[in-house]
């Protein structure tokens, strides 16, 4: 009975979803995108062609307003896009990656979990040595 | 949400939980002997490890605690245990925060000597399922006091909480079960197969001497 106890708990406990701690996290994707074709003066573009590649196909063309901005409507999973903007003989591009993504820690779940562990199993060492030194 | 996040509380009441959690940590590391240090170091990794398990209900998501379960274990040292795995919480998985440290060790902390203090009242139970009933009834209790302190601290931080609060309380239920489980299925399988432990072991032994 203890045993069936200890097995349906396990279970359980494998069931939970242990890849992360319990910490809020935010996570953001770009469904719409604004450009803006300027000159290094900061005049405005107006009337710019932009052209969107994305793996090496043009996506969507278009052309700039009178404010020099261009509003791109990406499709859902699109990663790198290249904006090219060109208007009488100037050209510029702007690479972006689009992918959703959500804040990413540096070092993975398991190793900071190993970490915390390390210094724990270190302490208990330590105490274990200095108690057979004693004895 | 048992944890409190950095920024979430005023800074007295930070002090505050500084100041008592100086006061529990001192009264629990009295006395401690080098002896007992790899027991306190076993279950503080167990402490430490038991906020991964995390499973979602309604619109939260909810993990372990197991301070009922440290406070059965490693009485009044239990305090010191929670200090060291909230610190290790803090620092490896940003879980709660350095500055909320003594607000939150507080919250678990004291529960899990309420723990310890239930547990100690099983000698007045006679049967042989004592260990299970009040490991059970610890257990459970302190994750209840847990959730109800932080429950009122947030409710004290002003009228939007209390929604939130009252919901803290209402999905912590299952985490209520689950460790009341947890820690009367550890005490009596424990009382059985290694009683030395169990807090308070010692005393029980010398008084069949």
């Amino acid at each position: 009975m203890r045993r069936k106890t200890a097995l349906i708990l396990f279970l359980f406990l494998l069931a939970c979803d242990v890849s992360d701690a319990h910490r809020m996290m935010m996570g953001y994707k770009v469904n719409e995108l604004q450009v803006t074709a300027l000159y290094d003066d900061g005049t405005p573009a107006q009337g710019a062609e932009i052209e969107v590649q994305s793996d090496g196909k043009t996506v969507a063309e278009g052309v700039t307003d009178e404010n020099g901005t261009y509003t791109f409507t990406p499709d859902s999973g699109t990663g790198e896009v290249t904006f090219i903007s060109q208007s009488t003989g100037h050209r510029a591009e702007l690479t972006l990656n689009l992918e959703q993504k959500r804040q990413e820690d540096e070092v993975s779940m398991p190793w900071r979990a190993a970490a915390g562990l390390g210094y724990l199993l270190g302490i208990a060492g330590l105490a274990m040595i200095y108690v057979s030194r004693k004895g | 949400m048992v944890h409190i996040s950095d920024g979430v509380l005023p800074p007295t009441m930070l002090a505050a939980g500084f100041v008592l959690t100086a006061v529990l940590l001192y009264s629990s590391l009295k006395g401690v002997k080098a002896e007992e240090i790899p027991k306190i170091s076993l279950i503080t990794a167990a402490l430490f490890v038991a906020s991964l398990v995390h499973f979602p209900i309604g619109p939260t998501s909810v993990h372990l605690i197991m301070n009922g379960l440290a406070g059965i274990l490693l009485g009044r040292r239990a305090y010191a245990g929670v200090f060291v795995a909230l610190t290790l919480q803090a620092v490896f998985f940003q879980h709660g925060g350095i500055t909320v440290l003594g607000v939150n060790t507080f919250n678990i902390g004291l529960p899990a000597l309420l723990a310890w203090q239930i547990f100690e009242h099983r000698r007045g139970l006679k049967t042989p399922r004592r260990e299970v009933v009040f490991g059970g009834l610890a257990g459970g209790l302190a994750v209840l006091t847990s959730v109800l302190m932080v429950s009122l601290e947030l409710l004290a931080m002003g009228e939007e909480f209390r929604e939130i609060s009252i919901l803290v309380i209402g999905v912590h239920l299952p985490v209520v079960l689950i460790e009341a489980v947890v820690a009367g299925g550890a005490a009596g399988l424990l009382v059985n197969v290694k009683p030395e432990m169990l807090s308070g072991s010692r005393n029980r032994t010398s008084e069949v001497h």
